[in-house]
């Protein structure tokens, strides 16, 4: 439920920077992709992370190699499926603190959040 | 942060890829440039044993995932060029776009190494991003280590490749502020040192231009001030007669005494009266310097002859040099300097007999799985040893304590083939300390040297004549050497030996009686007929006459009959 309140609260960030919005919650075989959307002239692919103000450390500290690697892999496979070949795409993070009562605090976008690591 | 877009260009054609004018850069209009298979090409180079070989910094932006790639068997410093690179371009005000970035490091196949390759990065990731127009980046040459926030850091090599852009063609070099002595000192290349990258971009796209730095004028003689000389020994006269024998016509020398008299500081003190460096042996001696990654910046080019002592329990790899990517050993270290061995029966045999190579050709040959690097060995030999394991055999004072087996044992570590390239054998006494007060100071290094020049220029002139002469008679032979013409005695072969060492008949008898006599081995004939050669060169003679032979004969005391033979 934090979760589906962190990703409301992104969307509406990313919306109001520009970006629009194509698809949410990509599920397949191996995980989810939050959120697809473009940005300007590039496919974003967005990755949300909520926590509460309680909880210790940054929202990214959860974006570890093996989830980037993960993601990673599941744009590949939307891209192949959508048909989206050739376009110039980008990783973008979105970290959303929020009180336990659910009121947001803070949203903090991060573009080109990472890329493929050799 | 801002983004500066320089004037745009027009768009490349996709059907006539411009390989041929990677200057022509893209300009973004708005968003990232789109068009995949935009290439920029920036050359650099890098330092393979001594020399250094071009190398391109090839830039491709294309679509698909984000990547930063960097191919051309990098070793892990030059993998780790891709944050320093991104962290220096942020910090000069430029991006690095969400893009598949490839870097590839041509020639391919050849493993490349080091930080020097982050400027010609930097430089193609902003070329091929559309980030940066840049004129003339064909025939410029980059190099430099880049710091997180845009400087340039020194790197080594410098010196090799800038010869190396000479070789090439190229017009203009760019390196790091604290290299830029040491690449100016080579004649037909604007060098220009810049402080980072911001200046580096600047320079290249014509809007403020790195003055260039003037190649300073060689000084043959420079007033080089040592920190030892031949003042500072106290009696020992025959042992700094021999060195000064030994100086004038570049021949290898083993010092035989007691511990303690002295032998090191006499070793030491020889390059001080050697001839100085000519502009070639300089830049010869920097560049080993610069490749080994041992010059202090900032330098201009090293006039001081290398002096090495490498430690008996050094492994044949550090005394002619090796590992993956070939460096200089003590042999190439002392090029055109002295290899100063203390102790040498401790060395390892086959340590010394990797030796031979250099002391016979006066280059070292270092073989690999991948390449076989060829580095330069023209040193001069300089030996101590004690003359028996307790070191006291021959002392007026002390008595020898060892066994014959124990004499025997220790002398025959030395191989008879070393032993064969040197020519003079030179006792070092201990002497009484109160002689030492009562001997006057010897002549400084100054004066010394002065008359091993002298020496050392009759002997180019002989060679010189004799050259001609063999030219006009079309006398040419293999056999010779496969290294540099002789322009020492020391270097004298059989063959010129007759030509340029004839002695009269007196003298000739002489010199076989006085063999016979001592005992000498054959091989001696020759060995003494160079030093007596010498001798008479620094007394400007031009015939050898019995009292040179007299005092080279002295010098031959290793080859004497009480001496165990190996």
């Amino acid at each position: 439920m934090l979760g589906r309140l962190g990703e409301e609260a992104a969307a509406a960030a990313l919306a109001a920077r520009g970006y629009v919005i194509i698809r949410r919650n990509v599920r397949s075989r191996g995980g989810e992709i939050d959120l697809v959307a473009m940005h300007g002239r590039d496919l974003v692919f967005v990755e949300v992370k909520t926590r509460t103000t309680t909880e210790l450390g940054s929202p990214f500290d959860a974006l570890h190699p093996g989830k980037q690697r993960r993601l990673i892999r599941l744009a590949r496979a939307f891209m192949h499926r959508e048909g989206f070949r050739d376009r110039p795409c980008r990783f973008d993070a979105v970290g959303v603190m929020v009180t336990r009562e659910g009121d947001v605090v803070e949203v903090d976008v991060l573009p080109h959040a990472f890329e493929i690591d050799r | 942060m801002a983004l500066r877009w320089i004037p745009f260009d027009g768009w490349p054609s996709r059907d006539s890829p411009s390989t041929d004018s990677p200057s022509r850069a893209v300009s973004p209009l708005g968003g990232w440039p789109t068009l995949s298979g935009v290439l920029a090409r920036v050359r650099s180079a890098a330092v393979h044993g001594i020399e250094a070989y071009p190398v391109d910094v090839e830039v491709d932006v294309g679509r698909g995932l984000p990547a930063f790639h960097i191919v051309g068997l990098p070793d892990p410093a030059v993998q780790e060029a891709r944050e320093r690179v991104r962290a220096a371009i942020r910090n000069a005000g430029y991006d690095v776009p969400p893009r598949r970035i490839t870097v590839n490091l041509a020639p391919a196949d050849l493993h490349k190494a080091g930080s020097s390759f982050d400027l010609p990065m930097a430089v193609g990731v902003l070329m091929a991003t559309g980030q940066a127009r840049l004129r003339r980046i064909e025939e410029t040459m980059l190099l430099g280590e880049l710091s997180l926030d845009g400087t340039l850091r020194a790197v080594t090599g410098t010196l090799p490749v800038a010869l190396a852009a000479v070789r090439g063609g190229m017009a203009s070099l760019i390196v790091p502020e604290p290299n830029g002595a040491e690449a100016a000192v080579v004649e037909g290349l604007r060098v220009h040192a810049a402080r980072t990258l911001g200046q580096v971009l600047g320079h290249l796209a014509d809007v403020d231009a790195l003055p260039p730095r003037p190649t300073p004028p060689f000084d043959p003689t420079p007033g080089v001030e040592d920190d030892v000389d031949f003042r500072d020994l106290k009696g020992q006269l025959a042992a700094r007669r021999a060195l000064e024998v030994a100086a004038a016509g570049g021949h290898n020398l083993l010092l035989i005494g007691p511990p303690g008299t002295g032998k090191t500081m006499l070793a030491r003190r020889l390059p001080t009266i050697l001839p100085p460096l000519t502009w070639s042996e300089a830049i010869e001696v920097t560049q080993i310097y610069s490749a080994a990654g041992l010059l202090r910046e900032p330098s201009g080019l090293l006039r001081r002859r290398p002096f090495r002592s490498p430690h008996h329990t050094a492994s044949s790899g550090a005394m002619v040099g090796g590992g993956v990517l070939p460096r200089p050993g003590e042999v190439t270290l002392a090029h055109r300097g002295v290899l100063f061995l203390d102790e040498l029966p401790e060395f390892h045999r086959d340590v010394l007999e990797v030796l031979r190579q250099p002391l016979e050709d006066r280059v070292v040959t270092v073989a690999r799985v991948q390449s076989t690097v060829v580095f330069p060995a023209a040193f001069m030999l300089v030996a101590a040893m004690n003359p028996c394991p307790c070191g006291y055999r021959g002392d007026a004072q002390r008595e020898c304590l060892c066994t014959p087996l124990q004499l025997t044992r220790y002398l025959t570590r030395i191989s008879g083939p070393l032993l064969d390239r040197i020519d003079l054998h030179v006792e070092v006494p201990r002497i009484a300390a109160a002689e030492l007060t009562s001997y006057p100071a010897g002549d400084s290094s100054t004066q010394i040297r002065a008359r091993v020049v002298r020496a050392r220029a009759i002997q180019r002139e002989r060679l010189h004549a004799d050259r001609v002469h063999r030219a006009e008679q079309r006398d040419r032979r293999e056999g010779e050497g496969s290294g540099a013409a002789a322009v020492c005695n020391a270097e004298l072969s059989p063959r010129q030996m007759r030509r340029c060492c004839r002695l009269g008949k007196e003298e000739e008898t002489f010199l076989r009686g006085a063999i016979e006599r001592l005992g000498l081995s054959a091989r001696a004939h020759d060995r003494v007929l160079r030093v007596a050669r010498t001798i008479a060169d620094l007394e400007d003679r031009d015939a050898i006459g019995a009292a040179h032979l007299a005092e080279a004969i002295q010098y031959r005391l290793f080859d004497r009959p009480h001496r165990p033979e190996a």
